[in-house]
């Protein structure tokens, strides 16, 4: 019998059982739109995250001043400073790496004549401007001369501006003093805060900053609040490709634990490596599919069995009509193939409706996702991978649950089937 | 005119548990290309079992069975389907027409499972034309009568030019007057296209349509006899006749 004729057959017995049919579906409605849903939702955050980490730069890591509280050594204090910056950048000693950016952190009160506020104040080696999601607003960043130099020039966040000048515009070339010492302001940052930063413990806003050449910082600000041991809050390390980032963590921990003529002690500095937390964040979107994933699976076992179920009654319901057509010449192929194309519609029709379940899955996590990273670039959308999927798994519950009811149509006797009432 | 079915010795034997029905018990008899045939019996007696058998919707116990010259008995599921499709048509006393399908689609529905060529649709209202059917092919069997249902059932029997038409109490569960006309409409099918008929019937004034009445009891043959004053279904099949043209028209 033509293929075709089959199709027409199973629309047809679908459409006549409209609200039996869609109930019967509704195992695979709800499976396939949780698979749908899942797997945009979850291509979704995992952008989102991989948008985040690399706006905290690529390939970068951080070295804090900081003892591991596991440590059993009472004895043991932090130590991390400018010149193990200077030492690492030296020739042959991390060749893994290409640029260390050392961070002082800071408060300090700011004024622009008039009212004090209080805001941080990051010294940084001009290198901070390189990294991660850096945009300026106007004017220009400092340069490593100025920094050598300890120039009293300023590049200001967003926020400072708009507090002591009104706004961006006409800050540049204005001066201000941070904690009585005088400062030109040369730039004003419009960097955006991360907003996975502060699992690095790293909650400034980039707006609320001041942005000093390290060393004047250091020198001219905080003379009094650094030790010989730790002048610095932090230093990012940036390895010279993504790949080598182990090897880069490596060589620093060999020479920074050698400059603090560290043996058999643990280390007086902590290494954080985004990457490493990148990967504990992808992990929830496993948990997050496995759970869907879950739900999708026993839905669509309900589901298939479903449609066993109603096919068998429907293989019972038209005894006559199975006796009639093989009183007529239908073989057994022919009923086995109307009864099993008639399940395969079911469950196409109802993986059709789930993967329009699942676009609306996929809107609310586009909703979610824009809400927590305010960027629209970031979306849970329905892949052709992930509706080949949904069909290819309709088909296969049609074709699996189906083949039972359908052998049991295909073997019955015409005479017994025709005289059944 | 040559022997078209010819059954020796058919038994046919259902086992229920423990217990043994004889259906049939060694039935033999033939039956020409181009004759009319009914079947008479009582209740029971196995006129169905036997039309079934006849009819490859079943095989016998032991006996043989040549249709065509064919040994029936070495057929395989298959090749019964496909003799069905192409050699008989089956009349029901229930008509078994698809509810939710119009007349030409049941009509269509022996094609679907092999047919002769040519346009379905073309077929289909040819052979709803040669029982008076045309004007209602596409009306479901709900909107019609039992005498028009059974008409559509016969143009189903027809589709595919068969050689043989089995109607089991084809006019059981109509009023005298309709199973009249259906009588004239096998009765013309017979004459004019020559397709062999075999009907089984209770009624005698059914039986006496047909050129040949054999009787069953207790699964044999206890009569077989030629009818005396044979009743021509006279108007009604004049009203078809006229059809039957636009039918051969399709099928030259
Ligand atoms: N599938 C079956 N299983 C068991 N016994 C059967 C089966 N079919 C028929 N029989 C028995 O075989 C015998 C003949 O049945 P059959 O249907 O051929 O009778 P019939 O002459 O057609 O009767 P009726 O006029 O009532 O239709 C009966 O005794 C019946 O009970
Ligand atoms: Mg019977």
């Amino acid at each position: 019998m033509a293929l075709l004729e089959s199709f027409r057959i199973a629309w047809g017995a679908m459409l006549t059982h409209k609200l039996r049919s869609l109930l019967t579906m509704l195992g695979i409605i709800i499976g396939v739109g949780a698979v749908v849903g899942m797997l945009a939702i979850g291509e979704g955050y995992s952008r989102y995250i991989d948008a985040e980490f690399n706006s905290l730069g690529v390939g970068t890591f951080y070295v804090n001043p900081s003892v591991d509280r596991d440590a059993d050594d009472e004895t043991l204090r932090p130590q991390l400073t400018a010149a193990n910056a200077a030492t690492l950048m030296e020739p042959g000693r991390a060749p893994a790496i290409d640029l260390v950016v050392i961070e002082l952190n800071r408060n300090g009160v700011v004024s622009a004549g008039g009212e004090r506020f209080l805001f941080g104040v990051k010294g940084v080696t001009p290198g901070f401007f390189t990294i991660g999601a850096q945009e300026l607003g106007d004017g220009r960043y400092f340069t490593d001369e100025e920094d050598l130099a300890s120039a009293r020039v300023a590049v200001i966040g967003q926020n400072v501006a708009e507090t002591l000048f009104g706004g961006i515009e006409g800050s540049v070339g204005q001066r201000i003093t941070v904690n009585g010492v005088q400062f030109e302001v040369i730039g004003v940052s419009v960097a955006q805060q991360s907003q996975i930063s502060g699992a690095f413990g790293r909650f400034s806003d980039p707006g609320e900053q001041v942005y000093l050449p390290y060393r004047t910082a250091r020198d001219r600000l905080f003379r009094n609040d650094v030790t010989t041991r730790v002048d610095v809050s932090s230093l990012t390390v940036r390895a010279r490709d993504v790949d080598l980032i182990d090897e880069a963590i490596r060589q620093v921990t060999e020479v920074l634990r050698e400059e603090h003529r560290l043996t058999y002690q643990a280390n007086d500095f902590r290494i954080t490596n985004p990457a490493q937390l990148s990967a504990q964040f992808q992990a929830i979107t496993v948990g997050f599919s496995a759970f869907l994933g879950t739900i999708g699976g026993i839905s669509l076992l309900v589901g298939g069995i479903g449609i066993m179920n109603i096919m068998l009654v429907s293989v019972a319901q038209r005894t006559r009509e199975i006796g009639l057509r093989k009183a007529v010449g239908a073989k057994r192929r022919d009923i086995l193939l109307q009864f099993l194309i008639e399940a395969l519609v079911l469950c196409l029709a109802g993986g059709a409706i789930g993967i329009g379940l699942g676009y609306l899955l996929s809107f609310g996590g586009t909703f979610v996702l824009y809400t927590i990273s305010q960027d629209p670039n970031i979306r849970a959308s329905v892949s052709l991978f992930s509706i080949i999927l949904a069909t290819s798994i309709s088909a296969s519950i049609g074709i699996f649950f189906g083949l039972f009811p359908a052998i049991r149509a295909a073997r019955l006797d015409p005479i017994r089937a025709l005289r059944n009432e | 005119m040559t022997d078209l079915i010819v059954v020796k010795n058919l038994t046919k034997v259902y086992r229920m548990g423990d217990v043994e029905v004889h259906a049939l018990r060694g039935v033999s008899l033939t039956i020409r290309e181009g004759e009319m045939v009914a079947i008479m019996g009582p209740s029971g007696s196995g006129k169905s079992t036997l039309m079934n058998i006849i009819g490859c919707l079943d095989q016998p116990s032991d006996g043989a069975y040549n249709l065509d010259g064919v040994s029936v008995a070495d057929l395989n599921d298959n090749q019964l389907a496909e003799i069905r499709n192409q050699k008989i048509g089956f009349v029901f006393q229930q008509y078994m027409l698809l509810q939710r399908t119009t007349a030409l689609r049941n009509v269509e529905l022996p094609m679907l499972y092999g047919g002769k060529g040519g346009s379905r649709h073309e077929r289909a209202m040819a052979a709803l034309a040669a029982v008076g059917m045309d004007e209602r092919m596409h009306h479901k069997p709900n909107e019609l009568s039992g005498g028009q249902q059974q008409r559509v059932a016969i143009a189903r029997a027809l589709v595919n030019e068969p050689r043989i038409i089995m109607a089991d109490e084809p006019t059981g569960a109509l009023d005298t007057r309709t199973g009249e006309e259906i009588m004239g409409i096998f009765q013309k099918l017979n004459r004019e296209q020559g397709i062999t008929v075999i009907l089984v019937t209770h009624e005698h004034d059914v039986a006496q349509h047909a050129e040949r009445i054999i009787s069953v009891r207790d699964g044999i043959i206890a009569g077989d006899e030629p009818v005396q004053g044979r009743i021509l279904a006279g108007a009604t099949v004049a009203a078809v006749a006229t059809e039957a043209e636009a039918m051969d028209e399709v099928a030259s």
